[in-house]
């Protein structure tokens, strides 16, 4: 199980690193948060106590929606002036 | 139906998957947020793509595959050298809530402070158009 959940994490990340389209992207990250947060809450050791991995997995949760409304405002306000459709800088 | 899109959509099923996922093994509260966050972003995704219409996938670099696979069977050893297991984690919404308040006020703070500033610069970003 932790395998699938690895390789679910790295798929996330080739989707970011390999993909310059902004909606891939875009749900690529959010597949890698949730993927990570998933992560968080379930893999841990039998002794060890749960409450701060819930605590700071809540929080990476939460963080991350108000982050992406961030992204989603920018990214749309960004591509809307543009004629690209990929995240690399330009100077244009 | 389109390469961008199909893909896109796979993609959100799979997350939607991670949610029921930790809806599974008991974190209630969580899996709701994951999976009210999954449906806005690909929402807004799709927004973006029907303005944009930009149908192709610009698929470069497919040599990171290589070293993100080296990435990922290194963590998998090291979880498996340090006993990490999945294991039900029922969720202590109390606890968690406690913990926060009392520890983490400071970077909530922060972070609240951090994402205003950052909403305004977004904000400031925007143009108005002509119609």
């Amino acid at each position: 199980m932790i395998g699938i959940l690895i390789a679910v994490i790295v798929f996330s990340l080739f989707l970011i690193f390999c993909f310059r389209h902004f909606f891939i992207q875009l749900v690529g990250l959010k597949l890698f948060l949730d993927g990570a947060v998933v992560f968080l809450v379930c893999a841990k050791n039998p002794e060890a106590p749960s409450s701060l991995a819930s605590a700071a997995a809540t929080l990476i949760s939460a963080i991350s929606v108000l982050v992406f409304f961030i992204l989603m405002a920018a990214g749309i306000q960004r591509f809307a002036r543009s004629k690209t459709s990929s995240l690399e800088v330009r100077s244009d | 139906m389109k390469k961008a899109f199909a893909l896109g959509v796979g993609v959100f099923v799979l997350t939607f998957c991670l949610d029921l996922f930790a809806y599974s093994v008991g974190a209630l509260v969580l899996s709701i947020l994951m999976a009210v966050g999954t449906v806005l972003v690909f929402a807004s995704g799709v927004i973006w793509l029907i303005y944009h219409d930009d149908q192709t996938l610009h698929f470069y670099r497919g040599w990171l595959i290589i070293p993100l696979g080296l990435f990922g069977a290194g963590l998998f050893e090291t979880f498996k050298n340090g006993n990490i297991e999945i294991l039900p984690a029922p969720e202590a919404v109390e606890t968690a809530k406690n913990l926060v308040a009392r520890h983490l006020q400071v970077g909530l703070w922060l972070v609240s402070i951090l994402l205003f500033v950052s909403f305004v610069l977004a904000g400031s970003l925007m143009k108005r158009t002509k119609a």
